[in-house]
């Protein structure tokens, strides 16, 4: 991702857009022929962003998983990678549902003035799935159909697959190849920069959009809603300390100071891929990783392991519940968990690509979707935390893995350090 | 196709896998609750392997045509493949109409087991002319027959796309045959994986058809399906003798290199899921080049099914048989033609030749109880012809390795 053009004082733009939304939606009342050109902007960006994200999640995968360099080397980080990011993804989620159903943030809103505009019967569609009808369709059988279903999982698999063949094949076509993958994930980021371009308007439409269906209360619910998001990061941050200081064997202090460039990058950008080089350059040179190691877990970590996003996903996918008065059973909620780590494996590092994800895994929990729009208004600000919170778990894991890993070479290991 | 994707030994892990699975599925009565992961390995490995079907077909057919070097080259391989094809599909029919003759298993049926079939149109595929069906064969939307699997159309698509790599005389080829020869190593790397898993899915597979094929209506159809199993033996036999003579080969060890894919055929009783074990087997154990069998096994797993084609004879003689129906011979070489005509139009969908066949003879007068009988052993049979469809394509590659590489 060669091109990291976000406009300058992104952020300020769009909150003033936020702000200068809200204002308009409550001083002035929208007539019916404007209120669709108001909208339009808002559900522009959003399409944009669902034109790139088959593409975009294709080519990052198939990327990531190639630049491990050898398959051997694959296969010794994946089986102590994958259940680490598996795990602190895991711990994340439960962190987001216990402080969620202790703050309660839901029971404020009014579900009325909610859109449902997709509340079906999904719900039975999905429960009816046995778990081996559910490990087969992780399977990519006709690739045309996945794309046109937009089957994540599968996009991911097929993506795994392919990344796989690209080590494994000794040919020069796979040059070729790589190129391709290369250019239709430039290509993606560039139109995702284009709708970046105008976020500061869409954001302003889609709160028009959002305050319109909404009322007063659901403001003060979202406030609410946004607290025990950002609560939840926190415990998290404090988390990823605690594994620093004791897994990793670093001082925490030290580590956090360390990674701080990184972190203000990610906060600004609110994108992972965007900060992925800067991660880069903090895990080689402040924390002294080994190039081969930081250069698997750094950019697997920005595309697969997304412990703020899935902290974020899991608090919104409950606190939606808690305003439609939809009680999720123990099994619902241990598919809750489950879909929610495999779709923030499958969330590609980008700003807003997040809130697709949700759809998905609010559908497949048989939550009406028209819910997001609620969410939407506070989401760029989350994005932001969750970001640094994304990145602050990547580089926590390559501290990890140095350990890790470091242990079965000590050939330039012992005399760096060991206490 | 670099690197080996078949394990050592293969043929043997999966006849045991297969005799276990039909050992557990005769011994041990499973619970109904415990059969989605029973069926887990067997729908894993097939799903596995359909995955890489589409793309496998279209890279094989490109780079296959791709490699024939000139046009003239492909031209020759085409004027002999398709009578190949044909010769050999009416050496199976010749051969189950006379057998059926022969028997007579018609006349030995009880009317009284007949139990109605399942409502099944099809109807609107027998109102498609032949022109309309040879325009059906155009790959009009390329994103329509990769999204429903429409193998006819996409081998005609790589068979398109493969004629322009040879004519055309750009730089931009180069990169088209790179991408294609990707493709295909990455469907050959799944498959190998697909490999080790082969044992486990063969024996869940077993268990699943055993438990599915009614074993009451086997022994009350016996003759028929005797008679059906003989034919296919037959065929067997014809397909070695095509094999030492005009493939110049040793047919037991033709037999020996084939029987992986064979057990595969037998167990998944679909062709397309057996195609890229059929590729590899070509590849690695037949030691054919490339622009034989790239071509050569797609087309066949496609157009090329001797068994079903004498199936399909058998089921039509044997069903006026049992109703009393008299068709002179040419009226039911005819019949047979038709249906041969009419499956290999459609999808591959499995036992869809025999409800077009079904529905074929209730235009006659056959009763559709007739169509029910016939289905209740049609999975045995199916898996049965299958593995000749399969040996039917392996000995097409080979022989056409010798007429072509001479």
């Amino acid at each position: 991702m060669q091109h990291n053009t976000l406009p300058d004082r992104l952020w300020l733009k769009i909150l003033v857009g936020m702000i200068l939304g809200v204002v308009c939606a409550l001083m002035i009342e929208i007539k019916d022929p404007w209120r669709e050109w108001i909208i339009f902007p808002g559900d522009l960006f959003i399409y944009l962003l669902r034109m790139v994200i088959v593409p975009l999640v294709l080519s990052s995968v198939i990327l990531g998983v190639a630049n491990a360099g050898s398959l051997d080397h694959l296969k010794r980080m994946g089986v102590r990678l994958f259940p680490y990011f598996v795990g602190t993804t895991i711990i994340s989620i439960m962190i987001g549902i216990f402080l969620t159903s202790l703050f309660q943030p839901g029971i404020t809103v009014d579900a009325s003035t909610v859109e449902r505009e997709f509340l079906t019967n999904n719900r039975d569609v999905f429960d009816n799935l046995t778990i081996p009808d559910r490990i087969l369709s992780t399977i990519p059988v006709n690739q045309a159909q996945a794309l046109l279903d937009k089957d994540m999982l599968q996009l991911v698999v097929l993506g795994i697959v392919t990344g796989i063949a690209f080590l494994t094949i000794k040919s020069k076509a796979v040059k070729t190849c790589r190129d391709i993958c290369e250019f239709v994930q430039d290509m993606s980021m560039m139109i995702v920069n284009w709708a970046m371009m105008f976020v500061p308007l869409a954001v302003f439409s889609l709160m028009i959009k959002a305050i319109s269906t909404m009322g007063m209360s659901g403001v003060l619910g979202i406030a609410y809603y946004a607290l025990s998001v950002v609560c939840g990061l926190l415990c998290l941050l404090c988390l990823y300390l605690i594994i620093v200081t004791f897994v990793a064997k670093r001082d925490p202090l030290q580590f956090l100071k360390d990674i701080r460039s990184a972190q203000i990058v990610a906060f600004s950008s609110s994108s992972s891929s965007t900060t992925m080089p800067v991660s880069m350059n903090v895990a080689e040179n402040k924390l002294k990783i080994d190039k081969k190691i930081s250069s698997f877990s750094i950019p697997v970590g920005a595309t697969v392991n997304m412990d703020g996003t899935a902290l974020y996903q899991a608090t919104a996918a409950i606190f939606l519940c808690q305003i439609f008065k939809i009680d999720l059973s123990v099994w619902e909620t241990v598919l809750l968990i489950f879909t929610t780590v495999v779709a923030s494996i499958g969330t590609p590092a980008l700003p807003g690509a997040g809130l697709i994800v949700l759809t998905s895994i609010l559908t497949s929990i048989g939550i009406p979707t028209g819910g997001i729009a609620l969410i939407l208004g506070v989401d760029r600000l989350l994005d932001m935390c969750r970001t640094t919170i994304n990145v602050t778990g990547d580089l926590t894991a390559a501290a990890v893995m140095q350990q890790w890993m470091g242990k079965k070479k000590p050939k330039y290991e012992r005399k760096s350090k060991d206490n | 196709m670099h690197h080996h994707v078949l394990p050592e030994k293969l043929w043997l892990k999966i006849l045991i896998g297969m005799i276990v699975g039909v050992g557990i599925a005769l011994n041990v009565s499973i619970p109904e609750s415990y059969m989605p992961w029973v069926e887990l390995p067997g729908d894993m490995f097939i799903g596995i392997l359909k995955m890489v079907i589409v793309p496998l077909v279209l890279s094989s057919v490109i780079l296959g045509i791709g490699s024939a070097g000139s046009l003239s080259y492909l031209r020759s391989m085409g004027v002999r493949l398709i009578p190949y094809f044909i010769f050999t599909t009416a050496v199976a029919i010749t051969i189950g109409l006379t057998i059926t003759s022969v028997v007579e298993p018609g006349l030995a049926i009880d009317q009284s087991l007949m139990k109605p079939a399942e409502q099944v149109t099809t109807q609107k595929l027998l109102d498609i002319t032949i022109p309309e069906r040879i325009m059906n064969v155009v790959p009009v939307n390329p994103a329509e027959a990769q999204l429903s699997k429409n193998m006819l159309q996409l081998v005609i698509l790589g068979v398109i796309a493969g004629i322009a790599l040879l004519m055309l005389r750009t730089k931009s080829t180069k990169t088209f045959r790179d991408v294609c020869e990707f493709t295909q190593d990455a469907c050959m790397l799944v498959v190998g994986w697909a490999m080790w898993l082969a044992p486990f899915a063969v024996a869940s597979l077993m268990i699943t058809a055993v438990s599915a094929m009614g074993l009451s209506a086997l022994s009350s159809m016996a003759l028929y399906v005797a008679c059906v199993v003989g034919g296919l033996m037959t065929m067997m036999v014809v397909y070695m003798v095509i094999v030492w003579i005009i493939a110049k080969r040793n047919p037991f060890q033709f037999l020996s290199d084939i029987r992986a894919a064979q057990i595969v055929a037998f167990s998944t009783s679909s062709s397309l899921a057996t195609m890229p074990v059929t590729l590899s087997v070509a590849e690695e154990r037949l030691k054919t080049s490339d622009d034989v069998h790239g071509f050569v096994v797609p087309l066949g797993a496609t157009i090329n099914m001797d068994g079903t084609a004498m199936y399909q004879a058998v089921v039509a003689l044997f069903l006026c048989q049992v109703f009393g129906i008299d068709l002179s011979m040419g009226e039911t070489v005819i019949l047979v033609v038709t249906t041969i005509g009419a499956s290999i139009g459609t999808p591959g969908l499995p036992g869809v030749g025999v409800i077009v066949l079904a529905t074929i003879l209730s235009g006659i007068g056959v009763p559709s109880e007739g169509v029910g009988m016939i289905l209740g052993v049609d999975r045995l049979l199916d898996m049965c012809r299958t593995t000749i469809n399969i040996t039917g394509d392996l000995t097409a590659t080979a022989v056409m390795q010798r007429w072509m590489h001479k």
